[in-house]
């Protein structure tokens, strides 16, 4: 979904939104009341810069909009692949922008995330899966390794993987497993800026996403698990 | 000349790993093998499953300290996140949260997500993530050490990055993406995989350890591994504006000072080592030479 | 084509390429190919430099481009077929026959053009045999040759890796032939003169250096507790038993655990200062803690290994060293030195009922290197030691002329791989022989030669055997699950056991308890690097730090 469409349907009582090369970021009215509104666009690959460039724009709101909800717009390619980067340390940015968003929850932001465009392995982790509550448009795409790559690593036959693919969600690309999984809150087709309002107004925190995984089949073991070992 | 006698982390298994790091007979599993929590998808695949699913989970002490402890199997399935292994160490730092251990020891080998469970893997890896973000919150230090034979990559990359402190040996890896991945999508040139000396230079726990991500550098001495990890536990760290700020300047003073190298080497001779004598420091030797 | 017009015929290209060329013996590399036309004539035998280490892959490469209506029908001749420009030639319409001595790399292409007739084989040799024979029968017209430095009156340095150079270019310099050299580079000031100018025609300064493998370089973090096991079981059975002071080991994994097990297990079997003194290998890394630990006297280098130099230059007592401190390897001498060795330990793809073994499959002509000759039982032996006489005992007892006997040792897994039995009850040489036209088949060492073979699952000693069924049935006892195994007449292989022509691991005493990882004195290439003080520097590929 095109990201100007989506802020028209996100926010019809008005938003102040800028796009910087990649860069979304603004506020947003919501329900009569003041949103920040921060993600990527043009598929963008998440590296070390672009982490910084969030963490620094969450930590901005954290610190001078404190409490105000924060909707996390996603759109990415995924990390970055290069050797510059990981020369660098490029998992340790991607943990100060989770640390960011942690700290935006702690301090009693909520955290939003709307899938509207890709959202790849792990540029999806460094801004997207951390939220409260992840929720994707039309049109939205998410995958962690396209079928043909995980035949060519697994040496699975590509026509075996694309027959089981069909039956399970536990592995190919695509919104509808990701919901199956838990991986996805809700899947919105339409009537965006109510869904957003009514989602923002639950009262919890809390990571329910191997729940949801359970109750909707594609992931029956993790809860349990999760609840043994806990104890 | 002859060589001290090591106990490798590198070789061991993940069980060895943890005996070796908690006190003598502390170790008490949670979930173990006997119970068979197996991955409920690789049978699908005609694949061979584990009764643990490539991860022990468990408590114990470690100098008489109560700890939690999570350790990756590097031989089974290259460690990899799959849904009941990663729901495993969920279910561990969620325990930790309530009960309030000294800290959690995570010790990771794993090259990231099962692609088998590539979907269970990714969404179970955030899982981890999130409650290790919590168990700090409540106090509680997450330590991670790395040093296994499949290194740390993807999603277990990631996820020990977010732990307050990592130990490391010179045989750690620790990226994001594989070096293997990154030759496959952007081509020999971008990064040649077979060149085993860039690959450590770059991912390598030597690399990571001048940049402070890894705290402490040690053997490939499960000793070594087991007094570092003793040492480090303190109170995790609360997050604050202030913190991240100071962290966030920290890793863009990094981009500036080193953002056009494309090779350790310029990285080390920048920071006033000699680059090609780094590889060949032992730990201790390349603790007294780090620069402040 | 060695006419008795010969010496003309050099006389005649020699002049060719004054004409061209000018005086000078140095030719620019940029003119390699029509240089090259001016000294090859149809029908000519070349000698192109390459065996399992280096390879003239400079000359390799513009051989391939003469052009084919100038120069054609050559007679190839080289140690090892290892690049894909041997073959090129072939292809080509170059070249039309081949000699050589192992192929492994291009092994399976090699297959497949004998198959449809591109390229006529010679004949399969051994490394000395195939130098030999260019003293003899297969004199060298053209010999394309390698160095590292070279000045311009065309003296040469060879250096760690001077193998082979020699004896082909004393074949081809006595034999009026034409000696051309690509060396790395060409300089005034050699660090010394392996090969003295007189003997060379004409040296091109190659744009890169020649490759070389690191084919000795094996790390010790990829044996595994089935290798240590072997390698505890023929120490004990073997080493210790018949004391072998000279010896040859293969390139393979299980020797290399034997090496690294010396310093720790074989100090526990009192082997140190009483058997493996004296060694004709190549330095391999797997030594640097026997060395560093007292057992080696000496190594009589075949070749060098990459990242080896400076480890070798610090210990002159041990290896092969010139004025200047640098090794000085030879090939020719190296392979003499382990053909009159006490023993010799290898490994092979293939053996049959009757310990004949191959390294030839159906589709692989692999060749055997210096295996054949390491390998093989040495009638040409007069001199005696303590495992000659001892192996000879067993092997001649009752006969009326007493003699001595090689140990010749076969240490192979039982399968190499899933569904790829090592003990075949047929060879597939068989195969290979009817594909390329040979009149027997390629074997590398014949079952009589052999005097032990060492599995995972014992220790077979041939020695004893009196019949050629007891033989077979040493063989099939130690073969595991494999179907030469199965085949066994178990009754048979009890009775060999009790008389102690196959021993398991519990009749050496040796417990499962026993073998560890922990007892190499190396676990990993980097602890190589810390035996050597640091003089060892592995290449890049070997290393995780």
């Amino acid at each position: 979904m095109e990201l100007p469409i989506l802020l028209d349907q996100l926010f019809p009582e008005g938003h102040r939104v800028a796009v910087d090369d990649w860069l979304v970021s603004g506020e947003a009215t919501l329900g009569g009341q003041p949103v920040a509104v921060l993600g990527s666009t043009n598929h963008v690959f998440i590296g070390i810069r672009e982490s910084l460039a969030l963490s620094g724009k969450l930590l901005d709101i954290v610190e001078k909009r404190p409490g105000i909800p924060i909707i996390m717009l996603v759109d990415n390619n995924g990390q970055r692949m290069a050797l510059d980067e990981e020369l660098l340390v490029l998992p340790e940015y991607i943990a100060h922008l989770l640390r960011a968003q942690q700290l935006a929850r702690n301090n009693g932001h909520k955290l939003i995330a709307v899938v509207y465009g890709n959202s790849i392995a792990g540029g999806f982790i460094a801004f997207g899966m951390l939220a409260d509550r992840i929720v994707s448009v039309p049109g939205a795409e998410t995958s962690v390794m396209k079928l043909e790559a995980i035949a060519r690593v697994t040496k699975m036959p590509l026509e075996k993987l694309q027959d089981l693919a069909k039956q399970v969600s536990v592995f190919a690309p695509g919104c509808e497993n990701f919901f199956r999984m838990g991986g996805l809150h809700e899947m919105w087709t339409d009537d965006f800026s109510n869904r957003l309002q009514k989602i923002l107004a639950e009262d919890d925190a809390q990571d329910t996403r191997a729940a949801l995984g359970n109750e909707r089949g594609g992931r029956k073991a993790a809860q349990a698990v999760i609840d043994e070992v806990r104890g | 000349m002859k060589l001290t006698p090591r106990i490798s982390f590198y070789e061991a298994s993940a069980r060895q790993r943890v005996a070796g790091i908690l006190d003598p007979g502390s170790f008490r599993e949670i979930l173990p093998p006997t119970e068979q929590r197996i991955s409920p998808h690789l049978g699908m695949f005609g694949a061979p499953v584990a009764f643990d699913d490539g991860v022990v989970a468990g408590e114990g002490t470690l100098d008489g300290k109560e700890v939690y402890i999570f350790a990756q199997e590097g031989k089974f399935r290259g460690g990899s996140l799959g849904e009941v292994h990663a729901a495993k160490i969920t279910g561990l730092l969620r325990r930790a949260a309530i009960r309030k251990p000294a800290a959690v020891i995570g010790l990771f080998d794993s090259g990231g997500v099962r692609l088998e469970e590539a979907n269970a893997g990714e969404i179970g890896s955030t899982e981890i993530m999130r409650a290790i973000l919590e168990v700090q919150r409540a106090g509680v230090p997450v330590i991670g050490l790395l040093g296994g034979s499949c290194g740390c990559f993807g999603g277990s990359g990631i996820t020990s990055s977010c732990c307050d402190a990592l130990i490391a040996s010179e045989e750690a890896r620790l990226s994001v993406s594989g070096p293997e991945v990154i030759e496959t999508v952007m081509g020999v040139e971008a990064f040649d995989s077979h060149d085993r000396a860039l690959v450590w230079r770059t991912t390598g726990g030597k690399n990571r350890f001048l940049f402070g991500k890894v705290v402490t550098l040690v053997d490939d001495h499960i000793p070594a591994f087991r007094a570092a990890a003793s040492a480090l536990i303190k109170p995790s760290e609360p997050l604050t504006v202030a913190s991240l700020r100071a962290e966030r300047a920290r890793l863009a003073k990094r981009i500036d000072e080193y953002g056009s190298c494309t090779d350790a080497r310029q990285i080390w001779q920048k920071m006033g080592l000699d680059a090609d004598r780094v590889p060949d420091m032992t730990a201790a030797e390349l603790t007294a030479a780090k620069p402040a | 084509m060695s006419s008795p017009d010969k010496v003309a015929r050099r006389k005649e290209k020699l002049d060719r390429v004054a004409k061209v060329f000018g005086p000078s013996k140095v030719i620019p590399a940029e003119r390699t190919v029509e240089f090259l036309e001016l000294i090859l004539s149809p029908g000519d035998r070349v000698v192109h430099e390459g065996d399992n280490q280096k390879q003239g892959d400079f000359l390799a490469e513009k051989l391939a481009q003469v052009d084919p209506k100038k120069v054609n029908g050559l007679k190839l001749a080289v140690s090892c077929i290892g690049l894909p420009e041997h073959l090129d030639l072939f292809e080509n319409g170059i070249a039309e026959v081949v000699d050589f001595a192992y192929a492994g790399p291009q092994g399976g292409r090699l297959a497949e053009l004998v198959g449809n007739g591109t390229v006529k084989i010679g004949a399969v040799h051994t490394y000395v045999e195939l130098y030999a024979r260019y003293f003899a029968e297969l004199r060298p017209d053209v010999a394309c040759l390698v160095a590292i430095d070279a000045d311009a009156e065309g003296n040469l340095y060879t250096g760690s890796n001077t193998e082979e150079t020699p004896a082909l270019v004393e074949a081809t310099a006595f034999g009026g032939g034409i000696v051309v050299v690509q060396a790395n580079k060409l300089t005034d000031n050699l660090r010394r003169v392996d090969i003295p100018g007189e003997w060379v025609d004409f040296v091109i300064e190659s744009p890169k250096p020649f490759h070389l493998e690191a084919l000795f370089t094996k790390d010790p973090a990829l044996l595994d507790e089935t290798r240590i096991l072997m390698a505890m079981m023929a120490m004990k059975a073997i080493y210790q038993k018949y004391l072998p002071k000279v010896l040859n080991h293969g390139v393979g994994f299980n020797t290399a655990a034997i090496e690294l097990l010396l310093p720790t297990y074989g100090e526990e079997l009192g082997l140190k200062g009483k058997a493996c003194t004296h060694w004709a290998l190549n330095p391999h890394p797997t030594m640097i803690p026997a060395i560093e630990s007292g057992f080696v006297e000496a190594i009589a280098c075949i070749g060098g290994e990459v990242g080896m130099e400076d480890y070798v230059a610090s210990k002159p007592d041990i290896f092969p060293l010139g004025r200047d401190g640098s090794l000085r390897s030879n090939r020719f001498y190296g392979q003499m030195a382990g053909h009159f060795a006490d023993m010799f330990v290898g490994a092979t793809l293939q053996i049959d009922p009757f310990g004949n073994s191959s390294t030839v499959t159906a589709d692989r002509l692999a060749g055997f290197g210096g295996a054949p000759n390491f390998g093989a039982e040495n009638r040409a032996r007069r001199h005696l030691s303590e495992a000659f006489l001892r192996a000879g005992a067993e092997a001649h007892a009752g006969e009326y002329m007493p003699q001595g006997r090689k140990l010749v040792v076969q240490m192979v897994e039982t399968f190499q791989g899933a569904n790829n039995p090592t003990f075949v009850e047929r060879l597939e040489a068989w195969d290979a022989m009817k594909t390329a036209g040979f009149a027997v088949p390629p074997v590398m060492i014949y079952g009589d030669d052999v005097s032990h073979i060492v599995t995972e699952e014992g220790v077979a000693n041939l020695l004893l055997c009196r019949t050629m069924e007891e033989r077979e049935q040493a063989v099939r006892g130690v073969a595991g699950f494999t179907p030469v195994g199965l085949k066994r007449d178990h009754a048979m292989v009890a009775n060999l056991r009790d008389r102690g022509i196959i021993q398991r691991a519990e009749d050496l005493g040796i417990r499962k308890s026993d073998v560890s990882r922990d007892r190499l004195a190396a676990r990993n290439i980097h602890d190589l690097v810390r035996w050597s003080g640091g003089l060892y520097n592995p290449p890049s590929r070997f290393r995780n730090w």
